[in-house]
Protein backbone atom coordinates (compact mmCIF):
# COMPACT_ATOMS: atom_id res chain seq x y z
CA UNK A 1 0.00 0.00 0.00
CA UNK A 2 1.36 3.40 -0.97
CA UNK A 3 1.69 6.20 1.59
CA UNK A 4 -1.08 8.20 -0.08
CA UNK A 5 -3.45 5.24 0.14
CA UNK A 6 -2.63 4.73 3.83
CA UNK A 7 -3.35 8.41 4.53
CA UNK A 8 -6.56 8.19 2.51
CA UNK A 9 -7.71 5.03 4.28
CA UNK A 10 -6.97 6.12 7.83
CA UNK A 11 -7.99 9.72 7.23
CA UNK A 12 -11.37 8.73 5.80
CA UNK A 13 -11.96 6.08 8.47
CA UNK A 14 -11.05 8.57 11.19
CA UNK A 15 -13.42 11.18 9.79
CA UNK A 16 -16.19 8.61 9.47
CA UNK A 17 -15.76 7.41 13.06
CA UNK A 18 -15.72 11.00 14.33
CA UNK A 19 -18.90 11.75 12.40
CA UNK A 20 -20.65 8.63 13.70
CA UNK A 21 -19.58 9.60 17.24
CA UNK A 22 -21.02 13.11 16.93
CA UNK A 23 -24.29 11.90 15.39
CA UNK A 24 -24.72 9.18 18.01
CA UNK A 25 -23.95 11.56 20.88
CA UNK A 26 -26.47 14.15 19.65
CA UNK A 27 -29.07 11.48 19.02
CA UNK A 28 -28.71 9.73 22.39
CA UNK A 29 -28.45 12.98 24.37
CA UNK A 30 -31.54 14.45 22.73
CA UNK A 31 -33.45 11.19 23.18
CA UNK A 32 -32.59 11.13 26.87
CA UNK A 33 -33.77 14.74 27.30
CA UNK A 34 -37.04 14.18 25.46
CA UNK A 35 -37.72 10.98 27.45
CA UNK A 36 -37.11 12.85 30.70
CA UNK A 37 -39.33 15.72 29.56
CA UNK A 38 -42.16 13.34 28.58
CA UNK A 39 -41.84 11.48 31.89
CA UNK A 40 -41.98 14.74 33.84
CA UNK A 41 -45.02 15.89 31.86
CA UNK A 42 -46.74 12.59 32.65
CA UNK A 43 -46.11 13.09 36.36
CA UNK A 44 -47.25 16.72 36.22
CA UNK A 45 -50.46 15.63 34.48
CA UNK A 46 -51.00 12.98 37.15
CA UNK A 47 -50.49 15.51 39.92
CA UNK A 48 -52.84 17.97 38.24
CA UNK A 49 -55.40 15.20 37.81
CA UNK A 50 -54.98 14.27 41.46
CA UNK A 51 -55.40 17.89 42.54
CA UNK A 52 -58.52 18.21 40.40
CA UNK A 53 -59.88 14.99 41.87
CA UNK A 54 -59.42 16.37 45.36
CA UNK A 55 -61.03 19.65 44.39
CA UNK A 56 -63.97 17.83 42.82
CA UNK A 57 -64.33 15.68 45.93
CA UNK A 58 -64.34 18.82 48.01
CA UNK A 59 -66.92 20.51 45.77
CA UNK A 60 -69.09 17.41 45.77
CA UNK A 61 -68.88 17.32 49.56
CA UNK A 62 -69.81 20.98 49.78
CA UNK A 63 -72.73 20.53 47.44
CA UNK A 64 -74.02 17.56 49.42
CA UNK A 65 -73.69 19.53 52.65
CA UNK A 66 -75.54 22.52 51.15
CA UNK A 67 -78.33 20.25 49.99
CA UNK A 68 -78.66 18.72 53.45
CA UNK A 69 -78.71 22.18 55.04
CA UNK A 70 -81.45 23.31 52.64
CA UNK A 71 -83.49 20.24 53.58
CA UNK A 72 -82.87 20.79 57.30
CA UNK A 73 -83.83 24.47 57.00
CA UNK A 74 -87.02 23.67 55.16
CA UNK A 75 -88.16 20.57 57.07
CA UNK A 76 -86.90 21.25 60.57
CA UNK A 77 -86.14 24.88 61.31
CA UNK A 78 -88.92 26.05 58.97
CA UNK A 79 -91.62 24.06 60.79
CA UNK A 80 -90.31 25.20 64.22
CA UNK A 81 -90.52 28.84 63.10
CA UNK A 82 -94.06 28.35 61.79
CA UNK A 83 -95.08 26.89 65.19
CA UNK A 84 -93.32 29.76 66.93
CA UNK A 85 -95.22 32.27 64.79
CA UNK A 86 -98.51 30.52 65.59
CA UNK A 87 -97.87 30.66 69.37
CA UNK A 88 -96.84 34.33 69.13
CA UNK A 89 -100.17 35.13 67.39
CA UNK A 90 -102.09 33.18 70.07
CA UNK A 91 -100.28 35.06 72.83
CA UNK A 92 -101.72 38.38 71.60
CA UNK A 93 -105.30 37.02 71.97
CA UNK A 94 -104.86 35.54 75.46
CA UNK A 95 -106.20 37.70 78.34
CA UNK A 96 -105.60 35.30 81.20
CA UNK A 97 -102.16 36.01 82.79
CA UNK A 98 -101.70 32.33 83.68
CA UNK A 99 -102.41 31.23 80.09
CA UNK A 100 -100.08 34.02 78.84
CA UNK A 101 -97.32 32.77 81.14
CA UNK A 102 -97.78 29.19 79.92
CA UNK A 103 -97.71 30.25 76.27
CA UNK A 104 -94.63 32.40 76.84
CA UNK A 105 -92.95 29.35 78.39
CA UNK A 106 -93.83 27.29 75.28
CA UNK A 107 -92.52 30.08 73.02
CA UNK A 108 -89.26 30.16 74.95
CA UNK A 109 -89.00 26.36 74.65
CA UNK A 110 -89.58 26.45 70.87
CA UNK A 111 -87.10 29.33 70.45
CA UNK A 112 -84.55 27.22 72.33
CA UNK A 113 -85.33 24.28 70.02
CA UNK A 114 -84.84 26.58 66.98
CA UNK A 115 -81.52 27.69 68.38
CA UNK A 116 -80.43 24.06 68.90
CA UNK A 117 -81.44 23.15 65.34
CA UNK A 118 -79.48 26.12 63.95
CA UNK A 119 -76.42 24.96 65.89
CA UNK A 120 -76.79 21.42 64.52
CA UNK A 121 -77.10 22.69 60.94
CA UNK A 122 -74.06 24.88 61.43
CA UNK A 123 -72.06 21.93 62.73
CA UNK A 124 -73.24 19.77 59.85
CA UNK A 125 -72.06 22.44 57.36
CA UNK A 126 -68.65 22.60 58.98
CA UNK A 127 -68.00 18.87 59.16
CA UNK A 128 -69.50 18.08 55.73
CA UNK A 129 -66.47 19.32 53.77
CA UNK A 130 -64.13 17.42 56.05
CA UNK A 131 -66.11 14.23 55.67
CA UNK A 132 -65.81 14.33 51.89
CA UNK A 133 -62.21 15.45 51.79
CA UNK A 134 -60.75 12.83 54.15
CA UNK A 135 -56.99 13.38 54.40
CA UNK A 136 -56.13 9.71 54.57
CA UNK A 137 -58.01 8.91 51.34
CA UNK A 138 -56.56 11.93 49.57
CA UNK A 139 -53.00 10.87 50.51
CA UNK A 140 -53.71 7.29 49.51
CA UNK A 141 -54.95 8.42 46.08
CA UNK A 142 -51.92 10.65 45.59
CA UNK A 143 -49.57 7.76 46.40
CA UNK A 144 -51.47 5.43 44.08
CA UNK A 145 -51.13 7.96 41.26
CA UNK A 146 -47.39 8.29 41.89
CA UNK A 147 -46.83 4.53 42.06
CA UNK A 148 -48.82 4.18 38.85
CA UNK A 149 -46.52 6.61 37.03
CA UNK A 150 -43.48 4.24 37.19
CA UNK A 151 -41.32 7.28 37.80
CA UNK A 152 -40.94 6.80 41.52
CA UNK A 153 -41.86 4.17 44.10
CA UNK A 154 -43.64 5.42 47.22
CA UNK A 155 -43.79 3.62 50.56
CA UNK A 156 -46.17 5.10 53.07
CA UNK A 157 -47.64 4.71 56.51
CA UNK A 158 -50.53 6.96 57.50
CA UNK A 159 -52.14 6.75 60.92
CA UNK A 160 -54.62 9.41 61.97
CA UNK A 161 -56.46 8.63 65.18
CA UNK A 162 -58.90 11.57 65.44
CA UNK A 163 -60.90 13.74 63.11
CA UNK A 164 -58.71 16.60 61.88
CA UNK A 165 -60.04 20.05 61.09
CA UNK A 166 -60.58 20.77 57.39
CA UNK A 167 -58.00 23.57 57.51
CA UNK A 168 -55.34 21.30 59.01
CA UNK A 169 -56.18 18.47 56.59
CA UNK A 170 -55.95 20.81 53.62
CA UNK A 171 -52.62 22.26 54.74
CA UNK A 172 -51.07 18.85 55.47
CA UNK A 173 -52.21 17.64 52.04
CA UNK A 174 -50.73 20.71 50.31
CA UNK A 175 -47.46 20.23 52.24
CA UNK A 176 -47.21 16.63 51.03
CA UNK A 177 -47.99 17.74 47.47
CA UNK A 178 -45.25 20.39 47.66
CA UNK A 179 -42.74 17.82 48.99
CA UNK A 180 -43.63 15.37 46.20
CA UNK A 181 -43.34 18.16 43.62
CA UNK A 182 -39.88 19.10 44.87
CA UNK A 183 -38.76 15.48 44.75
CA UNK A 184 -40.01 14.96 41.22
CA UNK A 185 -38.70 18.26 39.90
CA UNK A 186 -35.26 18.37 41.43
CA UNK A 187 -34.15 15.21 43.22
CA UNK A 188 -34.07 12.50 40.48
CA UNK A 189 -35.18 10.16 43.25
CA UNK A 190 -36.47 6.64 42.61
CA UNK A 191 -37.94 6.08 46.06
CA UNK A 192 -40.05 8.16 48.47
CA UNK A 193 -40.95 7.21 52.04
CA UNK A 194 -43.86 8.96 53.74
CA UNK A 195 -44.84 8.53 57.39
CA UNK A 196 -47.77 10.49 58.82
CA UNK A 197 -48.59 9.66 62.41
CA UNK A 198 -50.84 11.22 64.97
CA UNK A 199 -49.62 10.75 68.51
CA UNK A 200 -52.19 12.25 70.89
CA UNK A 201 -52.43 15.93 69.92
CA UNK A 202 -49.32 15.97 67.74
CA UNK A 203 -49.18 15.20 64.01
CA UNK A 204 -45.79 14.09 62.76
CA UNK A 205 -44.83 13.90 59.08
CA UNK A 206 -41.53 12.29 58.06
CA UNK A 207 -40.88 12.51 54.34
CA UNK A 208 -37.69 11.27 52.72
CA UNK A 209 -36.36 10.54 49.23
CA UNK A 210 -33.23 8.86 47.90
CA UNK A 211 -32.50 11.63 45.39
CA UNK A 212 -29.45 13.76 44.68
CA UNK A 213 -29.98 15.98 47.74
CA UNK A 214 -28.85 19.59 47.90
CA UNK A 215 -26.81 22.11 49.83
CA UNK A 216 -29.31 23.87 52.08
CA UNK A 217 -27.62 27.27 51.82
CA UNK A 218 -28.00 27.23 48.05
CA UNK A 219 -31.76 26.64 47.98
CA UNK A 220 -32.80 28.40 51.16
CA UNK A 221 -34.62 31.10 49.18
CA UNK A 222 -36.36 28.68 46.81
CA UNK A 223 -40.08 29.29 46.40
CA UNK A 224 -40.95 25.63 47.14
CA UNK A 225 -39.19 25.71 50.54
CA UNK A 226 -40.69 29.10 51.42
CA UNK A 227 -44.18 27.77 50.65
CA UNK A 228 -43.54 24.79 52.90
CA UNK A 229 -42.25 26.93 55.75
CA UNK A 230 -45.15 29.35 55.44
CA UNK A 231 -47.71 26.52 55.59
CA UNK A 232 -46.02 24.93 58.60
CA UNK A 233 -45.85 28.36 60.31
CA UNK A 234 -49.56 28.83 59.69
CA UNK A 235 -50.19 25.60 61.59
CA UNK A 236 -47.86 26.63 64.46
CA UNK A 237 -45.64 23.69 63.59
CA UNK A 238 -41.92 23.08 63.11
CA UNK A 239 -40.03 21.94 60.02
CA UNK A 240 -36.57 20.33 59.82
CA UNK A 241 -34.90 19.59 56.50
CA UNK A 242 -31.87 17.30 56.36
CA UNK A 243 -30.07 17.05 53.04
CA UNK A 244 -26.59 16.54 51.63
CA UNK A 245 -25.53 16.21 47.98
CA UNK A 246 -25.84 12.58 46.95
CA UNK A 247 -27.53 11.48 50.16
CA UNK A 248 -31.20 12.28 49.56
CA UNK A 249 -33.44 14.56 51.58
CA UNK A 250 -35.45 14.04 54.75
CA UNK A 251 -38.09 16.51 55.90
CA UNK A 252 -39.62 16.26 59.38
CA UNK A 253 -42.73 18.30 60.16
CA UNK A 254 -44.42 18.43 63.57
CA UNK A 255 -47.83 20.08 63.86
CA UNK A 256 -50.13 20.38 66.88
CA UNK A 257 -53.65 19.00 66.46
CA UNK A 258 -56.07 21.34 68.16
CA UNK B 1 -12.05 -9.23 -13.41
CA UNK B 2 -10.18 -8.95 -10.09
CA UNK B 3 -11.94 -8.52 -6.76
CA UNK B 4 -10.64 -4.94 -6.43
CA UNK B 5 -11.96 -3.91 -9.82
CA UNK B 6 -15.27 -5.65 -9.07
CA UNK B 7 -15.64 -3.71 -5.81
CA UNK B 8 -14.70 -0.54 -7.65
CA UNK B 9 -17.30 -1.13 -10.35
CA UNK B 10 -19.98 -1.94 -7.80
CA UNK B 11 -19.24 1.18 -5.78
CA UNK B 12 -19.27 3.35 -8.91
CA UNK B 13 -22.57 1.83 -10.03
CA UNK B 14 -24.20 2.20 -6.59
CA UNK B 15 -22.96 5.79 -6.35
CA UNK B 16 -24.31 6.73 -9.79
CA UNK B 17 -27.72 5.15 -9.39
CA UNK B 18 -28.27 5.58 -5.64
CA UNK B 19 -30.13 8.93 -6.12
CA UNK B 20 -32.92 6.83 -7.63
CA UNK B 21 -33.78 5.67 -4.09
CA UNK B 22 -34.57 9.11 -2.53
CA UNK B 23 -36.05 10.38 -5.80
CA UNK B 24 -38.26 7.31 -6.13
CA UNK B 25 -39.49 7.67 -2.54
CA UNK B 26 -40.09 11.37 -3.10
CA UNK B 27 -42.11 10.80 -6.28
CA UNK B 28 -44.05 7.97 -4.62
CA UNK B 29 -44.89 10.17 -1.65
CA UNK B 30 -45.89 13.03 -3.96
CA UNK B 31 -48.31 10.78 -5.81
CA UNK B 32 -49.75 8.96 -2.79
CA UNK B 33 -49.87 11.88 -0.36
CA UNK B 34 -51.13 14.19 -3.12
CA UNK B 35 -48.73 16.94 -2.10
CA UNK B 36 -48.85 19.87 -4.48
CA UNK B 37 -45.77 21.63 -3.07
CA UNK B 38 -43.16 21.07 -0.39
CA UNK B 39 -41.81 23.35 2.32
CA UNK B 40 -39.23 25.79 0.96
CA UNK B 41 -36.62 24.59 3.50
CA UNK B 42 -36.57 21.14 1.92
CA UNK B 43 -36.80 22.20 -1.74
CA UNK B 44 -32.97 22.63 -2.07
CA UNK B 45 -32.43 19.03 -0.89
CA UNK B 46 -34.78 17.69 -3.56
CA UNK B 47 -33.13 19.86 -6.25
CA UNK B 48 -29.73 18.70 -4.99
CA UNK B 49 -30.68 15.03 -5.47
CA UNK B 50 -32.08 15.72 -8.95
CA UNK B 51 -28.93 17.60 -10.04
CA UNK B 52 -26.69 14.99 -8.43
CA UNK B 53 -28.40 12.24 -10.41
CA UNK B 54 -28.35 14.22 -13.68
CA UNK B 55 -24.67 15.13 -13.33
CA UNK B 56 -23.74 11.51 -12.54
CA UNK B 57 -25.56 10.27 -15.63
CA UNK B 58 -24.13 13.01 -17.88
CA UNK B 59 -20.58 12.65 -16.55
CA UNK B 60 -20.78 8.88 -16.99
CA UNK B 61 -21.48 9.49 -20.70
CA UNK B 62 -18.80 12.21 -20.94
CA UNK B 63 -16.25 9.99 -19.18
CA UNK B 64 -16.80 7.33 -21.83
CA UNK B 65 -16.27 9.93 -24.53
CA UNK B 66 -13.36 11.65 -22.78
CA UNK B 67 -13.09 14.35 -20.10
CA UNK B 68 -15.99 15.05 -17.70
CA UNK B 69 -14.35 17.76 -15.54
CA UNK B 70 -16.55 20.54 -16.96
CA UNK B 71 -19.61 18.76 -15.59
CA UNK B 72 -17.88 18.31 -12.21
CA UNK B 73 -17.07 22.06 -12.06
CA UNK B 74 -20.70 22.96 -12.80
CA UNK B 75 -22.04 20.32 -10.41
CA UNK B 76 -19.74 21.54 -7.61
CA UNK B 77 -21.31 25.00 -7.82
CA UNK B 78 -24.88 23.69 -7.99
CA UNK B 79 -24.23 21.37 -5.03
CA UNK B 80 -22.89 24.31 -3.02
CA UNK B 81 -25.86 26.60 -3.85
CA UNK B 82 -28.44 23.90 -3.01
CA UNK B 83 -26.91 22.91 0.33
CA UNK B 84 -26.04 26.47 1.37
CA UNK B 85 -29.65 27.52 0.66
CA UNK B 86 -30.82 24.61 2.83
CA UNK B 87 -28.57 25.68 5.72
CA UNK B 88 -29.54 29.32 5.33
CA UNK B 89 -33.13 28.26 6.00
CA UNK B 90 -32.59 25.56 8.62
CA UNK B 91 -29.90 27.11 10.85
CA UNK B 92 -31.56 29.52 13.28
CA UNK B 93 -30.02 32.99 13.35
CA UNK B 94 -27.28 32.09 10.84
CA UNK B 95 -29.03 33.32 7.70
CA UNK B 96 -26.73 36.30 7.10
CA UNK B 97 -23.59 34.28 7.91
CA UNK B 98 -24.65 31.63 5.38
CA UNK B 99 -25.32 34.31 2.76
CA UNK B 100 -21.89 35.90 3.32
CA UNK B 101 -20.11 32.53 3.17
CA UNK B 102 -22.14 31.68 0.06
CA UNK B 103 -21.10 34.85 -1.80
CA UNK B 104 -17.44 34.58 -0.74
CA UNK B 105 -17.21 30.92 -1.73
CA UNK B 106 -18.94 31.50 -5.09
CA UNK B 107 -16.40 34.23 -5.95
CA UNK B 108 -13.55 31.94 -4.87
CA UNK B 109 -15.01 29.01 -6.84
CA UNK B 110 -15.24 31.01 -10.07
CA UNK B 111 -11.74 32.48 -9.64
CA UNK B 112 -10.36 29.01 -8.79
CA UNK B 113 -11.94 27.43 -11.89
CA UNK B 114 -10.70 30.31 -14.00
CA UNK B 115 -7.18 30.83 -12.71
CA UNK B 116 -5.94 27.98 -10.47
CA UNK B 117 -7.72 24.71 -11.33
CA UNK B 118 -9.07 25.18 -14.86
CA UNK B 119 -12.08 23.39 -16.36
CA UNK B 120 -9.96 20.56 -17.81
CA UNK B 121 -8.72 19.49 -14.34
CA UNK B 122 -10.40 18.27 -11.16
CA UNK B 123 -10.98 21.26 -8.83
CA UNK B 124 -9.62 19.52 -5.74
CA UNK B 125 -9.13 22.70 -3.64
CA UNK B 126 -12.65 23.97 -4.20
CA UNK B 127 -14.23 20.60 -3.35
CA UNK B 128 -12.02 20.19 -0.25
CA UNK B 129 -12.96 23.65 1.00
CA UNK B 130 -16.62 22.94 0.27
CA UNK B 131 -16.41 19.69 2.27
CA UNK B 132 -14.92 21.50 5.26
CA UNK B 133 -17.61 24.21 5.05
CA UNK B 134 -20.45 21.70 5.02
CA UNK B 135 -18.92 19.61 7.79
CA UNK B 136 -18.81 22.79 9.92
CA UNK B 137 -22.39 23.78 8.98
CA UNK B 138 -23.75 20.32 9.76
CA UNK B 139 -21.87 20.35 13.07
CA UNK B 140 -23.54 23.71 13.81
CA UNK B 141 -26.88 22.11 13.08
CA UNK B 142 -26.11 19.24 15.49
CA UNK B 143 -25.06 21.80 18.10
CA UNK B 144 -28.42 23.52 17.55
CA UNK B 145 -30.14 20.17 18.22
CA UNK B 146 -27.98 19.64 21.31
CA UNK B 147 -28.86 23.07 22.72
CA UNK B 148 -32.55 23.19 21.86
CA UNK B 149 -34.73 20.66 23.67
CA UNK B 150 -37.40 19.54 21.23
CA UNK B 151 -40.50 17.69 22.33
CA UNK B 152 -40.06 14.88 19.80
CA UNK B 153 -37.40 12.27 19.10
CA UNK B 154 -34.98 13.65 16.50
CA UNK B 155 -34.95 10.46 14.47
CA UNK B 156 -38.45 11.52 13.36
CA UNK B 157 -37.09 14.77 11.99
CA UNK B 158 -36.19 14.93 8.26
CA UNK B 159 -33.53 17.57 9.07
CA UNK B 160 -31.68 15.13 11.35
CA UNK B 161 -31.37 12.64 8.49
CA UNK B 162 -30.48 15.27 5.87
CA UNK B 163 -27.70 16.58 8.11
CA UNK B 164 -26.50 13.07 8.90
CA UNK B 165 -26.33 12.46 5.14
CA UNK B 166 -24.42 15.67 4.49
CA UNK B 167 -21.86 15.23 7.29
CA UNK B 168 -21.34 11.54 6.43
CA UNK B 169 -20.79 12.24 2.73
CA UNK B 170 -18.41 15.17 3.15
CA UNK B 171 -16.45 13.48 5.99
CA UNK B 172 -15.87 10.41 3.83
CA UNK B 173 -15.21 12.40 0.65
CA UNK B 174 -12.90 15.03 2.19
CA UNK B 175 -9.74 12.94 1.94
CA UNK B 176 -10.68 11.75 -1.55
CA UNK B 177 -11.08 15.37 -2.71
CA UNK B 178 -7.86 16.49 -1.04
CA UNK B 179 -5.83 13.58 -2.40
CA UNK B 180 -7.55 13.33 -5.78
CA UNK B 181 -4.29 13.40 -7.79
CA UNK B 182 -2.79 10.50 -5.77
CA UNK B 183 -5.85 8.22 -5.69
CA UNK B 184 -6.53 8.47 -9.43
CA UNK B 185 -3.53 6.22 -10.05
CA UNK B 186 -4.41 3.83 -7.17
CA UNK B 187 -6.32 0.55 -7.29
CA UNK B 188 -9.61 2.00 -6.01
CA UNK B 189 -9.99 5.49 -7.50
CA UNK B 190 -12.85 7.39 -5.78
CA UNK B 191 -13.93 4.24 -3.94
CA UNK B 192 -14.42 6.06 -0.62
CA UNK B 193 -16.20 8.94 -2.34
CA UNK B 194 -18.56 6.54 -4.08
CA UNK B 195 -19.25 4.75 -0.81
CA UNK B 196 -19.96 8.11 0.86
CA UNK B 197 -22.26 9.18 -1.96
CA UNK B 198 -24.25 5.93 -1.73
CA UNK B 199 -24.59 6.32 2.03
CA UNK B 200 -25.64 9.96 1.60
CA UNK B 201 -28.43 9.05 -0.81
CA UNK B 202 -29.64 6.25 1.48
CA UNK B 203 -29.74 8.62 4.46
CA UNK B 204 -31.53 11.32 2.42
CA UNK B 205 -34.06 8.64 1.45
CA UNK B 206 -34.76 8.03 5.16
CA UNK B 207 -35.12 11.82 5.58
CA UNK B 208 -37.70 11.91 2.78
CA UNK B 209 -39.62 9.05 4.41
CA UNK B 210 -39.71 11.11 7.63
CA UNK B 211 -40.84 14.13 5.60
CA UNK B 212 -43.63 12.03 4.13
CA UNK B 213 -44.68 10.81 7.58
CA UNK B 214 -44.70 14.42 8.79
CA UNK B 215 -46.96 15.37 5.87
CA UNK B 216 -49.32 12.54 6.68
CA UNK B 217 -49.55 13.78 10.25
CA UNK B 218 -49.96 17.48 9.52
CA UNK B 219 -51.54 17.27 6.05
CA UNK B 220 -49.00 19.78 4.73
CA UNK B 221 -45.23 19.98 4.71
Amino acid sequence: MKDAEIVLFFGTTGMLLLTIGIILFTYLYQRKLVKKQLEFKKIEDLLKKQELKSAYAMLAGQEKAHKRIAEELHDNLGSILVTLNMFADSLQNKKDPQAQKELAGRISEIAHQANETTRQISHSLHSGVLKHFGLEIAIKELIEALNGSDAVAVESHVQITSKLSSDLSMNIYRIIQELVNNTLKHSKATKITLDLNQIKDQLSLIYSDNGVGFVKEQVINGLGLKNLESRVDKLDGTITIESKPGQGTTTIIEVPVS
Amino acid sequence: MTLVSLINSLLRLSSTYSPILPLGIFLYSMVFSKISRINRTYQPIIFYIIFSFLSDIISLQWRIEGNNYLIIHIYGMIQFICLMTYYQKSLNGKSKTCLSIGIAYTVYYILNSWLIEPLNTFNSHAFSLQSILFIILSLLYFYQLYEKVTNFFIDQSPDFWFNTAIITYFSIALFSFTMSSEILSGPLPWAFHNLGNTLKNALIAIGIIMLWKKVKLTSKI
